[in-house]
């Protein structure tokens, strides 16, 4: 009995490439578009209506700054992204280790879940300057409190993962006398990794704000640090400037997360 | 005129119950799932156990394997009462339950991997179930490249790789579109005359138990109780044809009787 697996997408032939090429080119050009005319929208209010430059700069003049100042710039981007990379690796390691641990100990999940779901909930924010004046005014704060921020949605990810095995499958695992460590390592982790993924992206936007919001109060070096004697300047392109390079760097790190879920997800996903 | 046997008297039951009940706690109060169950079940025999939906047969059945507890009565396994887990039974379920991650080959080795290294044996006998159930060609393909009647076909093979003591299966082709699923009781029909191990085999579907069972016992509404226990008389190997079979129209007629007395008494 030989059977028919299911169908893989078949090529596009030369009669169907015109309409593939079109449909990629309008998801890519149409907010192109978009964000052009928003853009050109934004540079012929400020020209028309005369607004001066330190209230709104036109987008030349932040493109002009931009040119000017980004080898700077990157350079400030130096830390902010260090702290940002050490405080999610830390997110990550700590918000996994405790989600085993909350999903393997019923005494540590009926403990710790409440207060976890309660500061998930907290505008955490808030707290930065209890950090500050914790820890000081040094790396250590920023990336304390980046962890802080970016490690719950880690634990819940991770957790929900953890426990998200099909009930029937477990059984099978008990039915053939698998121990509870094997039925970790074989089958619940790797069930869990597309979920602990989400939560790693957003554990990376969290951990860049985290260290941004820690260079604010701080003061010291960095690109929230950068926005904020910019603002003191009133040197608004240089604000907007700095927050184009805050953007890239974001994306990036984003993205390289990105990109590790979808080799991921090749293996473990469905 | 029609066989009828309630007891089994063979001495050696692989499988037996005594007066087995079930309750389940629930927010709104207990929960009797099963009333009380007695039966024997003979070494080698293949047994449906039919009933409607949410009647508890796959409570019973979980109760037989050790993975759920019993309120009161006895299970024994081979003679010896069943305490936890029985770490030597097969099983298969509605959901293929395959791990994505896995080969197609490694998804049949899984209750293996899962106790010890696996042996070259185990190799060669995962390869002899995978080409009986003629997926060997695929054994390097993933889960999400198969249909779902080939899912199956996989997990079948995986539920006998460990050489298990029991079969434990609880409606597993009920997922399946009607060509597929009569194809899959052929395959299992086929693959169970060469083993013969005692198996346990939950459906609502009255033709599918004809065919591939020993015996069938029903089971009535919750909580349920076996409100009737038959004998399947037709040889083995059984083959499509025997569902014309005058017989078996008449016993089809016959259990489709008592499921229905047991849902419009109940209501």
């Amino acid at each position: 009995m030989t059977e028919v697996p299911a169908p893989t997408p078949s090529p596009p032939t030369a009669a169907r490439a015109p309409w593939n090429v079109q449909h990629k080119a309008r998801l890519v050009l149409l907010p192109l578009i978009t964000a052009a005319l928003v853009i050109g929208g934004w540079e012929a209010f400020v020209r028309i209506k005369n607004i001066p430059a330190v209230l709104l700069p036109a987008p030349s003049a932040v493109a002009v700054r931009l040119m000017e100042t980004w080898p700077f710039l990157l350079q400030q981007g130096i830390p902010t992204t260090l702290e940002t990379i050490a405080g999610f690796l830390i997110s990550l390691v700590l918000g996994i280790g405790l989600a085993i641990l909350i999903s393997a100990s019923r005494l540590a999940r009926d403990a710790l879940y409440p207060n976890i779901v309660f500061f998930q909930l907290i505008p955490k924010i808030a707290l930065a300057p209890l950090f500050i004046v914790w820890l000081g005014i040094g790396s250590t704060s920023r990336v304390t409190f980046s962890v802080f921020i970016s490690f719950f949605p880690v634990v819940v990810a991770t957790l929900t993962g953890l426990t998200s095995v099909d009930r029937d499958l477990l059984r099978l695992c008990k039915a053939v006398g698998a121990s509870e460590t094997k039925i970790y390592t074989r089958v619940r982790f790797p069930a869990a990794v597309p979920h602990i993924f989400s939560g790693l992206k957003i554990a990376i936007t969290f951990a860049m704000i985290g260290v941004i919001v820690g260079e604010f109060i701080t003061a010291q070096a960095g690109l929230g640090y950068m926005i904020l004697f910019a603002a003191s300047q009133a040197e608004m392109s240089l604000i907007f400037a700095s927050i184009a390079v805050l953007c890239i760097i974001g994306l990036a790190l984003y993205g390289i997360v990105v990109v590790a879920e979808r080799f991921a997800l090749k293996r473990y996903g469905n | 005129m029609l066989p009828d046997t309630t007891k089994n008297a063979t001495p050696f039951n692989a499988i037996t119950a005594s007066r087995v009940r079930k309750n389940y706690e629930t927010p709104s109060g207990a929960v009797e799932a099963v009333a009380e169950a007695s039966f024997g079940i003979a070494r080698g025999d293949f047994v449906s156990i039919l009933g409607p939906s949410g009647c508890g047969k796959s409570t019973l059945m979980l109760m037989i394997a050790g993975l759920e507890s019993v309120t009161s009565g006895d299970v024994t396994l081979d003679g010896l009462p069943v305490a936890g887990p029985q770490t030597d039974a097969g099983m298969m379920f509605q959901d293929p339950t395959l791990l994505p991650w896995r080969s197609v080959l490694d998804n049949v080795l899984f209750p293996i991997d899962m106790r010890r290294a696996v042996a070259p044996e185990d190799l060669i006998r995962a390869e002899m179930l995978l080409r009986t159930v003629d997926l060997w060609a695929f054994k390097d393909k993933r889960p999400r490249e198969l249909s779902g009647g080939m899912r199956q076909r996989v997990a079948l093979a995986r539920a006998l790789v460990n050489d298990p003591r029991i079969l434990l299966m609880d409606e597993p082709f009920s997922a399946l579109d009607a060509i597929t699923r009569d194809e899959m009781g052929l395959v299992l029909a086929r693959i169970w005359d060469t083993t013969r191990k005692t198996a346990i085999f939950i459906t609502h579907s009255i033709r599918e138990a004809l065919f591939l069972s020993d015996r069938i016992l029903v089971m009535g509404r919750r909580p349920s109780t076996i409100i009737k226990d038959i004998r399947v008389p037709f040889p083995r190997p059984r083959d499509p044809s025997v569902e014309a079979h005058p017989l078996f129209n008449e016993l089809y007629l016959e259990l489709k009787d008592s499921i229905h007395r047991t849902t419009s008494v109940a209501s």
